[in-house]
């Protein structure tokens, strides 16, 4: 169940992760309902990731703001998917709003210093993992879709 | 390989116990793979895939808890009842609590109004959020600033959306009482009020002359300042102008600022429907001139809203003789409209009145300062309330002060209201009548009658019953008045008997 989970949720993410690069607004909205209420926990794994993503796509001058119009209208449609905590958590995200220990991330990025990244891994169980991989995924992409300067 | 799946209805567990259960169940004699998950489409899916989706599971929702496992006893349904019930010390099923307002609109789609009742400081930040998801809002909170009140009624005005409030304690949407209000019967007035414990009194008042309420709308104390225009008021008589419920429109409110009075009585002449105007003390000529109703009191605008030739009989006038030294009344409200026009009943009889609500500031009075000749004191008003309840809720303060305003010798009467209703206090007329029976033989030791005057401002349908709280008052030998109009009356009565001893 574990693994079939782990791979769900791993083909989940790379059908994302490439349909936000290749521009295919289709495709995103595909991928976020791959992973949305996916995994075990209160707030699914699937879920988390898509917390992160969505606050790294509410930092000013992000390019990911298609993939947020399109995680707006999943919701707006198929918000049932998952339970309501989360999906009022990825709601929140998209406008920027999440749990301080997040923005102190985020805010202290440049100064390479761990303990704020430690304090996010300590959200729930695997949840604070799985959110700081949406982060990471998040800033990938950005870097990927400004390409090389 | 068997599996056993159990649902737990709308369950949450914190992600730490919920890991905790797994891992458990997992090290259960036996079980070869234990899964706790949410009952999400996608996770019903895998287990789909897998071929574990048992018949329970299908029926799972995304807000109940699925537990599989594979292998175990015989036993092992009741291992895993026992680890879930260990965990849970507060969890179950429960009524759905929603944190934000947009959740609970997108939860409760059809909802139209939220009531918001959160210190000031973010009362206007949630007011507009439930005005941008298309919600009316009854705004209770006070403190909050004026411009912010002005802006949310213009968001609201623009959207075609009451904004009632904020510091607005009363009103009846669609027969619902919300906040502060009395069980009355469905009918075809309605009310525009800007004053809580006004418009309470004039619902009841219609109520007991046989008429029922169509819509109360509250409008916040501000609303017909300089600042705010009378946003609200103006909204509130267009909406019950439109109102095939409504028939007759009654505007209840404290004398407005005049520009706003203007405004406010221009609507009138195209509401298309009979307007009662209650401001208290306001202008008759600016109302009538206006084409309005005028109404000299509480108990007359319900009168002439519901059945104009009504006869109401006067309360013999009081006939107990007082000392020479008895000269002045004593007034201690919850209900800042009932303490104003009590005491308007004396200043328009020529009285020198001292109180907290005074708008002549050398008559004004603090809450820690003694009574002075005539004094009516709104215990409702934010100096007595600060950082405690309101006296609707918390009696205390009012119940020292009537014992100790028994000891003063220049007391001829206390006068007192006794507010029934949602919100309010569950006996009120029970929890001061060992402060009245005390205040009673205070002055009677000191060889004096001590009238106390009591209103209960109630219906048949409150709970506690009306009937049974004004018996409660008359055993205890406290004068019983009919309605605030009337208490007024009565007070001035008093006043002039004691003056004239």
């Amino acid at each position: 169940m574990d693994a079939a989970l782990g791979r769900a949720l791993r083909e989940g993410r790379e059908r994302l992760e490439a349909a936000i690069l290749a521009a295919d607004q289709a495709a995103v909205r595909q991928g976020i309902l791959a992973l949305l209420g996916l995994g075990p926990g209160l707030t699914p794994a699937g879920d988390d990731f898509l917390t992160g993503l969505a606050l790294v796509s509410a930092l000013s001058g992000s390019r990911l703001g298609p993939f947020a119009g399109a995680l707006r209208e999943v919701l707006a449609v198929h918000q049932k998917r998952t339970t309501p905590l989360s999906a009022t958590t990825i709601a929140e995200a998209l406008d920027g709003r999440a749990r301080a220990s997040l923005h102190t991330l985020l805010d202290t990025l440049p100064h390479h210093d761990l303990a704020p990244a430690r304090r996010v891994l300590a959200i729930g169980h695997t949840s604070g993992t799985d959110i700081l991989s949406g982060l990471a995924a998040g800033l990938h992409l950005e870097r990927e879709l400004r390409g090389s300067l | 390989m068997s599996v056993t799946a159990v649902v737990k209805k709308n369950t949450y567990f914190d992600s730490v116990s919920l890991m905790s259960i797994s891992t458990k169940a997992n090290g259960l004699d036996g079980v070869k793979q234990a899964f706790v998950a949410m009952g999400t489409e996608m996770n019903k899916e895998v287990l789909n895939n897998l071929g574990l989706l048992a018949a329970e599971l299908r029926e799972a929702g995304n807000g109940d808890l699925m537990i599989v496992v594979e292998g175990g006893s015989d036993t092992v349904l009741e291992e895993i009842e026992a680890l879930l019930v260990r965990k849970a010390p507060a969890a179950g099923e429960s009524a759905v609590t929603y944190r934000t307002i947009a959740a609970a609109k997108q939860g409760e789609p059809g909802a139209n109004l939220a009531v918001i009742a959160v210190n000031g400081a973010y009362a206007g930040r949630e007011a507009r959020k439930a005005l941008e998801n298309d919600l009316n809002v009854m705004l209770f909170s006070d403190n909050v600033p004026v411009g912010e009140e002005v802006a949310l009624k213009r968001l609201a005005h623009d959207k075609g959306l009451l904004m009632m409030g904020p510091d607005c304690g009363t009103a009846i949407i669609n027969n619902v009482a919300l906040c502060f209000g009395n069980a009355v019967r469905p009918g075809t007035v309605g009310i525009v009020a800007a004053s809580g414990t006004g418009a309470q009194e004039v619902s009841v008042r219609v109520h007991s002359l046989g008429g029922g309420i169509s819509q109360l709308i509250g409008t916040g104390g501000r609303d017909l300042s300089e600042e705010v225009g009378g946003i609200m008021m103006i909204d509130g008589i267009r909406a019950l102008a439109a109102d095939p419920g409504t028939e007759v429109i009654i505007l209840v409110s404290k004398p407005p600022a005049p520009s706003v009075e203007r405004k406010v009585l221009a609507e009138i002449a195209t509401a298309g429907k009979p307007v009662v105007v209650y401001f208290i003390g306001g202008s008759e000529e600016a109302v009538t001139s206006a084409g309005g109703t005028f109404a000299r009191s509480s108990l007359d605008a319900a009168r002439l809203a519901v059945s104009p030739d009504a006869e109401i009989t006067p309360l013999p006038a009081p006939s107990r003789a007082f000392t020479p030294e008895q000269r002045f009344i004593r007034g201690l409200f919850c209900g800042g409209t009932l303490c104003d026009e009590s005491m308007y009943a004396l200043l328009n009889a020529g009285a020198d009145v001292w109180s907290n609500i005074q708008k002549n500031p050398e008559r004004r009075l603090g809450a820690g300062s003694p009574s002075v000749g005539h004094t009516f004191l709104d215990f409702g008003d934010d100096d007595f309330t600060n950082g405690r309840p309101h006296p609707m809720i918390d009696p205390s303060l009012r119940l020292a002060r009537l014992v100790e305003e028994a000891r003063d010798p220049q007391v001829a009467a206390i006068v007192m209201d006794f507010i029934l209703g949602f919100g309010a206090h569950e006996d009120p007329v029970g929890v001061t009548l060992p402060a009245i029976e005390e205040a009673k033989r205070v002055a009677a030791e000191a060889g004096r009658h001590l009238e106390i005057v009591g209103y209960v401002l109630g219906t048949d349908l409150d709970a506690p019953v009306l009937a049974d709280q004004v018996a409660a008052l008359e055993a205890a030998g406290v004068t019983v008045t009919r309605s605030s109009t009337e208490t007024g009356q009565y007070a001035r009565e008093i006043a002039r008997k004691a003056q004239n001893a």
